[in-house]
C-alpha cells in the first residue's frame, strides 16, 4: 500500500513512447540560440557537454539544468556568434568529447595490460 | 573545423595505472577537465551494466524470514557480471517475458535436516548460467563463506525460484558494481626553504620525522627528508607517488599538516611565511574504484568510458534529428 504511487525503476532510464531523445527549440527572440530538451539523462551528460561546448569560441553561452529532479531531462541552451548555430557546435563539441574518451581508452588499455605484464 | 580553444588543456588525456589488485584499482588520470572526470565517476557508479536477481517465485517457505525479506536478500547478492554486455535489457528483449538472451534463471531447493540449524549462503543457490554465479566470497565473511541469506532451523524448507537481469545502479543500487570510487584532484607538496631554515634544528626533524596519522603536527607518511649535509628539507616524490597510490586522503592529511607547521609558524608572528604549502593540480585526478568483486575493477572503467561514450555518440546522432524536427524542413538560416 504505502508504495501504491510509486515511480517505477526504470522510468529513469526507458524514454518514454512519443518522445524523442532530443528536441530542439529554437529561441524566438536571439539569432544562433536555442535549447536542447535532452531526455532521460542527468548531470553526467550535461555537464560533461556544457564545458566542452565552451571550449569553443564561437560559443557566446553554454549551460544546462535539471529542471526538476524527478522528470528526468536536461535542458542545454547554447548560444553561437554568427559564424556558427547551436547544433553544429553541438555537434562539434560531441566529436572533441568522443574522440578524447577513444585515446583515454587506448592509453587506459595500455596502461592495464603494462600494469597486468608487471603481476598483480 | 576549427578546433576552438580545445587545445588549453594541452591536448592528449592521459592515464596512468599506479595500482592495481584483484579488487581495487587506483589510477591516474591527465589532462582533463574536471567535468569528464566527475562523468567518469559517475558513470561507474551508477551506469555500469551488472547482473542482479530480480524477479523471485516463492514456491515454500518455511524459514523465519518472509518472502519479500528473502527476496530483497536475493536481489543484494553480487553475481559475477563479466558476461552482462551479452545479456539484453528485459525490457528490450524480443522474448514476451525471460530468455536466455536477458535473463538467468536460478533456483534454490533446500531443507534443513540437520540437528540445531544451517546457513543458508549463495553457495547453495544454482544457476543456469556458468558465468553468471554469485561471486566468490571465501574468505571474505567471519565464516564458511558464501553470502548467509537466511539461517533454518530443523524441518524448514526453502524452494525458490529467481531470474537474474541485467540492470544498472540507477535503476536499483542492487546493479552498482563498486563499493567506492573515490576521486580527487591531485596534489603537490611545496615547501618554503627560506623560512624552513630558520627552524630550530629540534623542530625540524619534528618536521620531518614523524610519519603518523596524529596527532595534526606529524607528518601523515615518511614523505619529507632532512639531509643533514645540504641543510635542506626535500619531499620525496618517490614517497609521495607511494603514497598517493595507497591513500586517497594522503594530501588532505597533508594540508592538515600543513596548516598545523603554519599556524606553529605563525604563532609569535603573525605576518611570518607559510613553511609548507599544498597546492591543488586541478588537471590531474586520482582515482580509487573498489569492486564489490562482480568485475575486476579494470574492466568497471573500461566499461565506464564505453558508455560514456555511448552516451555522447547518442546525443550526437540524436543533436542533428531534434533540429531537423524543429525546422520541420525548413533551412536553419531562417527566421522563425
Amino acid at each position: 500500500m504505502s508504495h501504491a504511487n510509486r515511480p517505477e525503476s526504470w522510468e529513469l532510464v526507458v524514454l518514454p513512447d512519443g518522445t524523442s531523445k532530443v528536441a530542439f527549440e529554437k529561441d524566438k527572440k536571439v539569432e544562433n540560440a536555442g535549447r536542447f530538451v535532452v531526455e532521460r539523462e542527468d548531470h553526467t551528460l550535461g555537464n560533461l557537454v556544457r564545458m566542452q561546448l565552451l571550449e569553443d569560441t564561437r560559443v557566446a553561452f553554454a549551460g544546462y539544468r535539471m529542471p526538476h529532479p524527478l522528470e528526468h531531462k536536461i535542458h542545454i541552451e547554447v548560444h553561437t556568434t554568427a559564424n556558427s548555430n547551436p547544433a553544429d557546435a553541438m555537434i562539434l563539441a560531441c566529436n572533441n568529447l568522443i574522440d578524447k574518451l577513444n585515446r583515454m581508452e587506448e592509453k587506459f588499455d595500455a596502461e592495464v595490460a603494462r600494469k597486468q605484464h608487471q603481476g598483480l | 573545423m576549427e578546433r576552438g580553444k580545445d587545445e588549453r588543456l594541452g591536448g592528449e588525456p592521459g592515464v596512468e595505472v599506479l595500482h592495481l589488485t584483484e579488487d581495487r584499482i587506483t589510477f591516474m588520470l591527465n589532462n582533463v577537465d574536471i567535468s569528464v572526470a566527475n562523468s567518469l565517476r559517475r558513470v561507474m557508479l551508477a551506469e555500469v551494466p551488472t547482473m542482479a536477481i530480480d524477479l523471485v517465485e516463492v514456491k515454500e517457505n518455511t524459514s523465519v524470514l518472509h518472502d519479500e525479506f528473502i527476496a530483497h536478500r536475493l536481489g543484494l547478492i553480487p553475481l559475477r557480471s563479466e558476461m552482462a554486455a551479452q545479456f539484453n535489457y528485459a525490457r528490450d528483449c524480443t522474448c514476451d517475458d525471460s530468455c536466455p538472451r536477458c535473463s538467468v534463471k536460478f533456483t534454490l531447493d533446500v531443507k534443513c535436516e540437520e540437528a540445531h540449524r544451517r546457513n543458508i549462503t549463495s553457495k547453495d543457490l544454482v544457476s543456469e548460467h556458468p558465468d553468471v554465479v554469485p561471486i566468490d566470497a571465501d574468505g571474505l565473511g567471519d565464516d564458511l563463506g558464501g553470502i548467509v541469506i537466511v539461517k533454518m532451523g530443523r524441518g524448514q524448507e526453502l524452494r525458490i525460484e529467481a531470474i537474474a537481469r541485467k540492470g544498472i545502479g540507477k535503476e536499483h543500487a542492487k546493479f552498482n558494481p563498486v563499493g567506492t570510487v573515490a576521486m580527487c584532484a591531485d596534489g603537490a607538496i611545496d615547501l618554503n626553504h627560506d623560512a624552513l631554515s630558520t627552524l630550530p634544528l629540534d623542530k625540524i626533524y619534528e618536521f620531518v620525522n614523524t610519519p603518523t596519522d596524529d596527532p595534526p603536527g606529524n607528518c601523515p607518511a615518511k614523505v619529507l627528508l632532512y639531509n643533514d649535509i645540504s641543510k635542506a628539507i626535500q619531499v620525496n616524490e618517490q614517497a609521495v607517488d607511494e603514497e598517493k597510490a595507497r591513500d586517497i586522503n594522503f594530501f588532505d592529511k597533508m594540508a592538515y599538516f600543513a596548516e598545523w607547521w603554519n599556524d606553529f609558524n605563525q604563532l609569535k608572528d603573525k605576518t611570518a611565511p607559510e613553511l609548507i604549502r599544498i597546492r591543488d593540480r586541478p588537471d590531474r585526478f586520482i582515482y580509487s574504484v573498489e569492486s564489490t568483486g562482480v568485475m575486476p575493477p579494470a574492466l568497471i572503467a573500461k566499461v565506464a568510458i564505453d558508455v560514456l561514450r555511448e552516451k555522447v555518440n547518442q546525443l550526437q546522432r540524436e543533436v542533428a534529428k531534434g533540429v531537423e524536427d524543429a525546422m520541420d524542413g525548413h533551412g536553419y538560416a531562417m527566421a522563425m
